[in-house]
């Protein structure tokens, strides 16, 4: 292919260089300026919020500040207390991430591989499959909360055949969090089920059918010869997966409101700047779960990158 | 019947497809239930929860224009802030990824490379809790509960730079050398020439954005306070009123009404969007 990049010495006539700084500078305003406002100030405010707290307000109404480690304190005593929901929150979060980790993404592997197989109805079920991941939460929810809540057509049917109800599962501290869990996964086959199916799609034609030639069964040819081909796309999922850590979350707010032990950190963080007007100590919660997170995250780059069979093709 | 066109003896196949078609039931059922019941009356509802409707009526459609609000906001006002709040951040957005992508990708100029590196390295940054920040960053700027919240959706080096910037680097400047020699200038030659070759691709991307902005809950329910669009307030208006006198029949109307934009788009451009999905993946 030719070069595609642009060199100012050979290519460029000389009456347009003059032109150019000015040009490269009117199309980089908006976005560098944006990004330095929404991204670096946001984010370096947020540092400033977590080591800052009221503690007054002066004679002539501006509040007093202190600096110092006050929110971060906060967090560890109600944590360690389990006074709010802070510890719930945590064990939820990684509760999602797990489910995400070791239940989600791995049946979305498996079920892009039988669509890529062309299982009977394939296209059919690819487009019905992502459709989840296009229609607005809001009406999911409401859908869902209203087919298995209380005196819906489920609770119906099983008062029907049994005598009796159907657990409340959205008002239960045993089942709140499971029920949100059971949405995630009837939801969350979509973007990385076409990621998968797209990369699988891209394999050559040759290596799958000498795997055929030598009789290897639909699982062997799943996890050896598919697997290391689309290594590349599976890592970068996995390696999203553990970006988002501690943001793993449901719809909470939607579900159930935070209430019956269903809150998750990425809810606790909202809830605190939603209902309470709190913006100190949710900033200093989530800058925790940002320090902690950037080992994790980097070190799990490290892994599958040194995991990676370099199969080439 | 043949079942499958590869691997045929194996039985695995025929399981795997007994559990798709019982997903895919989950995923339609509830959505025909749904539907069914938008032709009850409230009445009618809470005496035949499972079955049909007597007659097939309307009505609840209409209504929901009236009845279904939040904040002193029917929902033909959340429709308007809907369109205007998804139409307007999708065309900031794109704009402005399409003007850093073409630059970055087409253009030798000192800081290039440090623009690409910081785009990659915000992207694997695992930020938890923006959201305190935003708000009170927002709230100096004067923007919060304002139309002017649309700036803080501009953007330009997030996913959509990537996806275009691969587009541009893929693009030879000959193109461009021909405009130049006919007397275009730099600004005449990006949006007469490159920008058109471009178009495919900023239509999808427009579209994956504009479905993820219409369907965001979260964003106007803090941020655009009494602004309310049609996710944000099909919510507010179910959190507001107790569950057991909310017209579900109504509601459903609602939400289903609500998604049809999206579900209009997805059929227009159904393999462009499953296609952009994130063709390369992320490279870095």
């Amino acid at each position: 292919m030719k070069s595609t990049q642009f060199k100012i010495k050979d290519r460029m006539p000389k009456t347009f260089r003059k032109g150019m700084p000015l040009f490269i500078i009117s199309m980089l305003a908006v976005p560098v300026a944006w990004f330095i406002v929404f991204y670096v100030v946001v984010n370096f405010n947020s540092i400033i919020l977590a080591f800052r707290s009221i503690v007054g307000v002066s004679s002539v109404g501006t509040p007093v500040y202190e600096w110092g480690f006050g929110n971060f304190l906060k967090f560890f005593e109600d944590f360690v207390l389990d006074t709010g929901d802070v510890q719930i929150s945590l064990w939820n979060t990684l509760k999602y991430f797990a489910l995400n980790v070791l239940c989600i993404l791995p049946l979305t592997y498996f079920f892009a591989y039988f669509i890529y197989k062309k299982i009977w109805g394939h296209k059919f079920f690819r487009i019905l499959f992502y459709m989840p991941s296009i229609l607005s939460a809001v009406t999911m929810t409401t859908i869902y909360k209203n087919i298995l809540g209380g005196y819906g057509p489920i609770d119906e049917f099983w008062k029907a055949l049994t005598g009796n109800s159907i657990p409340a599962f959205f008002t239960s501290y045993e089942l709140g969090t499971p029920i949100i869990m059971i949405y995630q996964v009837w939801v969350g086959f979509g973007v990385n089920m076409i990621l998968y199916q797209g990369a699988m799609g891209r394999i050559p034609e040759e290596v799958i059918e000498a795997g055929k030639l030598d009789g290897i069964s639909w699982w062997r040819e799943m996890f050896q010869v598919v697997t290391p081909m689309i290594w590349g796309t599976l890592s970068t999922t996995l390696i999203l997966a553990f970006t988002g850590l501690f943001n793993s979350s449901g719809p909470i707010l939607l579900l159930t409101n935070g209430a019956f032990h269903t809150s998750t950190i990425n809810f606790f963080i909202f809830n605190q700047v939603y209902r309470y007007s709190e913006y100190a100590y949710p900033a200093a919660i989530g800058l925790f779960f940002t320090v902690i997170s950037l080992p994790i995250v980097f070190g799990f780059r490290a892994l599958m990158n040194k995991l990676d069979p370099k199969v080439e093709y | 019947m043949q079942l499958l066109k590869s691997n045929r003896k194996s039985p695995v196949f025929y399981v795997v497809f007994v559990i798709f078609a019982l997903y895919a039931l989950s995923l339609i059922f509830p959505f025909l239930w749904a539907f069914m019941t938008t032709f009850k009356t409230e009445g009618e509802f809470i005496n035949n929860k499972a079955y049909f409707p007597k007659v097939i009526d309307w009505t609840n459609y209409i209504d929901a224009f009236r009845t279904l609000s939040a904040n002193d906001t029917n929902m033909f006002v959340m429709l308007f802030n809907s369109v205007w709040w998804s139409v307007g951040s999708t065309v900031l957005a794109v704009c402005a990824s399409t003007m850093s992508a073409y630059v970055v990708a087409k253009y030798k100029f000192p800081g290039r490379q440090v623009i690409y590196g910081v785009a990659i390295f915000t992207m694997m940054l695992p930020i938890v809790g923006a959201m305190p920040s935003q708000y009170t960053v927002y709230s100096a700027l004067g923007i919060l509960d304002n139309p002017l919240m649309l700036i803080a959706t501009i953007g330009g080096f997030g996913f959509n730079f990537f996806v275009l910037y691969g587009f541009f680097k893929s693009l030879p400047w000959d193109y461009v050398e021909a405009s130049f020699l006919d007397g275009g200038g730099h600004f005449s030659t990006m949006v007469r020439v490159m920008l058109p070759m471009a178009m495919p691709v900023m239509t999808s991307l427009a579209v994956v954005a504009f479905i993820g902005v219409w369907n965001d809950y979260n964003t106007p329910i803090v941020f655009l306070e009494n602004y309310p669009t049609l996710a944000s307030g099909l919510y507010l208006y179910q959190n507001a009123t107790m569950q057991h006198s909310i017209d579900i029949p109504l509601l459903f109307a609602g939400v289903l009404m609500s998604i049809i934009p999206v579900v209009a788009l997805f059929c227009i451009f159904q393999n462009s969007i499953m296609n952009i999905s994130f063709g390369g993946g992320l490279k870095g």
